[in-house]
């Protein structure tokens, strides 16, 4: 064992740059992994420390229209403190800067809450303890309108007093106001605005604490009630999985982007270990001449590869640390609670290990065939240049890695089965990467061969015995390709939005509009020489029965398939004589009419497709709906494709005229408005005249979904960025490990005449081609990829950002030939006699 | 060759036989060799390239297991022992030199030489290999790289390597080839100097009939078969 340490130790002594050169293959996956573990670990802790202030209370109530008699009596009997919230989004006007805007109103009263704080600047001005006209506002409309404290801002028909700006409420993200900002008001004003009237859209919520039965026992003893009236109860652990599981689901995301870094990294030790253990066959076959067994001779080298994997991985832990502080930076806005930056030991020690057995695991490929070193070779160089594959063994540990990889994917996915396909997909890729590349080397070999002797000595090297070009354009374009993914599918949602903002698409949407106030809407808009594109009325509904089966029964069957989302749900139906605009009729017939005035049972719809899908019905099945009160029996006589990226007033379930126009309905409107300032002046003159129209201006609702997916992709991409740094490394191992026989080239070719520069040229059109090589092959992937999920997963469609295309692999190539220029410094100045001195 | 002693002879191969596969005809590279070497004397082979004189001297050093017949190494038949078995024995008691030298790039000359006795665990190993640079006129270059020595330094250091452990037998093949002949006629005198003072058993390979005649048997191979064998 002292023989095994001390040689090596000694042997790797002098070339303990490149050990180390390989060792840092793995540090960027470690260092990826172990900061999404804290960053999960840190979260979770956060979750339990804030456990009770996410809700403000031990329990919550929320039904989507007011609370009835019979239910106040319910809540009566619940006990303990309670308070009242009812939000709904509505247009606030801000007479100071003459302009209104849609806002989230919350009205509340009670203890409010009765964990955490509500925290305002000025402190203290919790609208809850208050029954003053006052208002609280999120701080982006205290910037956009200039308000100070004491300004006034009018809700409806009453005007409010500015009281103090939103800090902090116990349970919300910053980001929870990005779609629309947050005012609170005391819940004794809201009557005051006349903001609420029937069928008006609007959350009614209950928060109780310290109530005499436990929350979770009291739900699950009136679990009946709570169904049968559509009430959706939740407690502080709901509502903790409810904020955990989104950004759960993030970070398995991003460890899985990570797992990519660590996987490559692995793949980068393997290859730089077998060009390192290549060269030390000839001291494999000397030791076992010296009466070394081979075991001993591979001992020592195991030993060495072990090493790497301890420092690559320590190194990835140490980098860790400044990822850990980025991670929570990135994404704390998303978070209703402060997040502390803490180091996780759990998460630094998994890290450190899964990287260690990554870098060990793939370190014993190259490993295997030096047992099968004969010591012949040490009389004979040419013995033995290829040793026979100790296939049964390599193929054990083949598929113990893979069978790893799998369970490694597994462990960090909801599903064991997304996880399998999550393996698979990446082996194919990687598959994929290795086939094409290998493709286009042998194509480059068998084509490309130009006059210029630059470019053909350049191509050649890049097929020369023991070449790394398909391991390089692996590494180089797996990272392109992750990361081109995502700019790629970023690009095509963002470009569907932009499409929809900059074209003749409506872009501002009013609803909310009594069927009083229809006229005076297109009198308003045609003062500003607007004109209603397209315009539906709703009437809200509630589904009784599929095919004969009552909806609470089938919340009760276990065996139920219908998700809870669709039987809870308040439906806004139609009636209208087309299908609509943006939707395709694709099954059945569309009935326009039915009936005349009066509407005989079953009554003909049209379902959207998906949600035909989803309910598990087909034309002629039979639905009961209870509108407001009155039941419908109705049959599905027609299915719909609905484009919703479209600004269309759509809706899941249409009814034929002559049906519904006597029930209490609100109206839909759209229309395009030409620039901000139209929008804004439009906004106001509708506020004026109807206060509780509310108006959705697309271009807002498009930034805020830029802010929010900006800063997810950014953190994506922040992780794939970690799989491009891998295969830079690599890039620079495998330049290292080429050094010695580029100078001899270059001595050589500098002895027959070559200049410098001739010679840089060489290496710059040779890192050139791997790079045009990586840089085609993942950004051909990606593309392939983006459109397959821009298809089946987003469904938008991508036009080819050809600009976009070319900088990327630009970049690709940039990247490769700096970094092989860069690796490969001083080789063409090499003098010639130096170096046929040293190498006698 | 000598055959009378009551001691085993230190190498005694019967009936040696090789043969390779080449493509998917058999190429057989010896057949039918038989000799033996008494303890403490010196055989050279000869013969042209490609007669086979390294693949023998591969066989009876138990680097390479032959197609048929034997080989005995001090009373120990080789072919008994598996690959481990026969590194050991190798390790207790063969020396080897190599045309091209074969040092380990990695590791200084001081430590070159100490690998056969740090693999056996042998204490002292340092000074030891000092003694043996300094015997061949290199206690000045122990802590060089092979990188920094030059061709005959180098065989030097290969010398002191091979008899650290004190070996029983003595391979050497083409031990001159890589040198010129002011460096090699160092190298052989060094060689022989060494050998006489340790009584070491010496089997080489050479080109060199120079070389060859200052051994005390020469045996001649053509085409993998003994055609000459003689005694000085």
């Amino acid at each position: 064992m002292r023989f095994i340490l001390q040689t090596a130790f000694r042997d790797g002594r002098r070339q303990s740059r490149r050990l180390l050169l390989c060792a840092l293959s793995i540090m960027f996956g470690v260092a990826a992994l172990v900061a999404v573990d804290s960053f999960a670990d840190n979260l979770n802790r956060a979750l339990d420390r804030e456990a009770k202030s996410l809700l403000g209370a031990d329990l919550q109530i929320t039904s989507r229209s007011s609370f009835t008699e019979r239910t106040e009596l319910f809540f009566n009997r619940l006990g303990g403190q309670q308070a009242r919230e009812i939000r709904f989004a509505s247009m606030a006007y801000f007479p100071g800067a003459g302009k209104s805007r849609l806002i989230q109103l919350r009205a509340i009263g009670g203890g409010f809450p009765f964990y955490g704080e509500f925290e305002t600047e000025p402190a203290g001005a919790n609208p809850a303890q208050s029954d003053q006209a006052r208002i609280v506002l999120d701080p982006i409309l205290m910037t956009q309108y200039e308000l100070e404290i004491g300004d006034s801002v009018r809700l409806g028909e009453k005007d409010f007093e500015v009281a103090a700006e939103l800090v902090s409420v116990p349970g919300e993200a910053a980001f929870a106001g990005v779609f629309a900002p947050r005012a609170y008001i005391p819940l004794s004003q809201l009557k005051a605005t006349g903001l609420i009237g029937t069928g008006s859209i609007a959350f009614h919520r209950l928060y109780a604490a310290d109530t005499p039965m436990a929350p979770e026992a009291f739900i699950a003893e009136n679990k009946g009630y709570l169904t049968d009236n559509y009430l959706k109860a939740e407690t502080v652990q709901d509502q903790k999985e409810d904020v955990g599981r989104p950004l759960e689901n993030l970070n398995r995301f991003l460890g899985l982007v990570g797992f990519v870094a660590l996987l490559l990294g692995g793949v980068g030790i393997a290859g730089a270990a077998q060009s390192y253990l290549q060269q030390k066959r000839d001291t494999v076959a000397i030791l076992r001449c010296l009466g070394s067994s081979a075991r001993t001779a591979t001992w020592i080298f195991l030993l060495q590869i072990t090493v790497v994997a301890v420092v690559g991985s320590g190194c990835g832990v140490v980098l860790s640390l400044l990822c850990q502080a980025a991670l929570p930076v990135l994404l704390a806005p998303l978070l209703p609670f402060p997040m502390e930056f803490a180091l996780s030991w759990p998460s630094l020690i998994t890290g450190f290990l899964y990287g260690a057995a990554t870098a060990f695991i793939f370190g014993l490929f190259p490993l295997l065939p030096l047992r099968k070193i004969s010591p012949l070779r040490a009389l004979r160089a040419s013995y033995d240049e290829n040793p026979a594959r100790d296939k049964g063994a390599t193929r054990i540990l083949a598929v113990v890695t893979a069978g790893l990889l799998v369970l490694f994917c597994m462990s960090r996915t909801e599903a064991w089965w997304q996880g399998g396909i999550f393996a698979v997909a990446l082996g194919l890729v990687l598959l994929l990467l290795w086939g094409i590349a290998a493709l286009l080397k042998r194509l480059l070999k068998r084509f490309f061969n130009p006059r210029n002797y630059l470019l053909r000595q350049a191509a050649a090297n890049l097929h020369r015995p023991n070449n790394r070009t398909v391991f390089l354009t692996v590494s180089l374009g797996m990272g392109t390709f992750l990361i081109y993914t995502l700019v790629l599918i970023q690009t095509g949602l963002l470009q569907q939005t932009d499409i929809a903002a900059q074209s003749d698409e409506p872009n501002l949407l009013f609803f909310d509009v009594q069927p009083d106030q229809l006229k005076g809407l297109h009198s308003t808009l045609e003062d500003y020489k607007l004109e209603v594109l397209e315009e539906a009325p709703v009437v809200t509904m509630r589904l009784a029965a599929v095919k004969g089966t009552k909806v609470s029964a089938i919340k009760r069957d276990p065996d139920n398939s219908i998700d809870d989302w669709i039987l809870n749900r308040e439906w806004r139906s139609s009636y209208r004589g087309q299908p609509g605009p943006a939707a395709e009729v694709i099954e059945g017939d569309y009935v326009s009419e039915w009936n005349g005035d009066g509407f005989e049972e079953p009554v003909p719809i049209s379902l959207e497709a998906d949600m035909a899908r989803d309910l598990g019905v087909v034309i002629g099945d039979r639905l009961r709906f209870d509108i407001q009160g009155i039941p419908m029996e109705v049959v599905v006589s027609s299915l719909r494709r609905i484009d919703w990226t479209e600004l269309r007033p759509n809706f899941f379930a249409t009814f034929p005229l002559g049906v519904l126009e006597g029930a209490p309905q609100w109206w839909i409107a759209v229309t395009r408005s030409p620039d901000n300032e139209t929008t804004a002046d439009l906004q106001s003159a509708l506020f004026e005249e109807f206060p509780n129209i509310s108006a959705v201006d697309l271009n807002v609702v498009i930034n805020a979904l830029q802010s929010v997916f900006g800063r997810i992709n950014f953190a994506v991409q922040f992780m794939g960025l970690f799989t491009a740094a891998t295969g830079v490394i690599i890039l620079i191992n495998a330049l290292a490990t080429s050094r010695q026989s580029r100078i001899r080239e270059s001595v050589m070719l500098r002895t027959i005449g070559a200049s410098a520069s001739q010679i840089r040229r060489i290496m710059a059109i040779e890192y050139g081609l791997i790079g045009v090589i990586a840089g085609v092959v993942g950004i051909g992937l990606a593309l392939v990829a983006a459109s397959a999920l821009g298809t089946w997963v987003f469904k938008v469609e991508f036009s080819l950002p050809v600009l976009q295309i070319l900088s990327a692999f630009g970049l690709v190539v940039a990247v490769a030939l700096v970094t092989g220029l860069t690796g490969s410094r001083g080789i063409a100045t090499h003098p010639p006699l130096a170096i046929l001195r040293r190498e006698s | 060759m000598q055959t009378s002693s009551q001691n085993p002879p230190a190498v005694n191969v019967s009936g040696l036989k090789k043969t390779y596969l080449s493509g998917e005809s058999e190429l057989t590279v010896l057949e039918g060799v038989d000799f033996r070497l008494e303890a403490g004397r010196s055989l050279a082979i000869v013969g042209p390239s490609g007669s086979g004189k390294t693949t023998l001297l591969g066989l009876c050093a138990g680097l390479d297991t032959p197609s048929a017949g034997s080989v005995e190494l001090l009373g120990t038949r080789l072919e008994e022992l598996d690959e481990d078995g026969r590194a050991d024995f190798r390790g207790r008691q063969v020396g080897f030199v190599f045309q091209d030298f074969q040092l380990i790039p990695t590791l200084t000359a001081l430590e070159n030489v100490a690998v056969p006795i740090d693999l056996r665990g042998v204490p002292d190993s340092a000074a030891r290999a000092r003694k043996l640079l300094e015997e061949v006129g290199l206690g000045n270059r122990l802590g060089h790289y092979p990188i920094q020595l030059s061709g005959g330094e180098k065989q030097r250091v290969a010398l002191a390597r091979a008899f650290i452990n004190e070996p029983a037998i003595l391979f050497a093949d083409e031990p001159t080839g890589n040198l010129d002949g002011s460096n090699g006629g160092h190298v052989i005198d060094l060689l022989f100097e060494l050998n006489a003072q340790r009584q070491t058993t010496l089997m080489l390979v050479t080109h060199d009939l120079g070389l060859a005649a200052k051994c005390d048997e020469q045996l001649s191979l053509e085409n993998g078969r003994i055609v000459a064998n003689a005694t000085a």
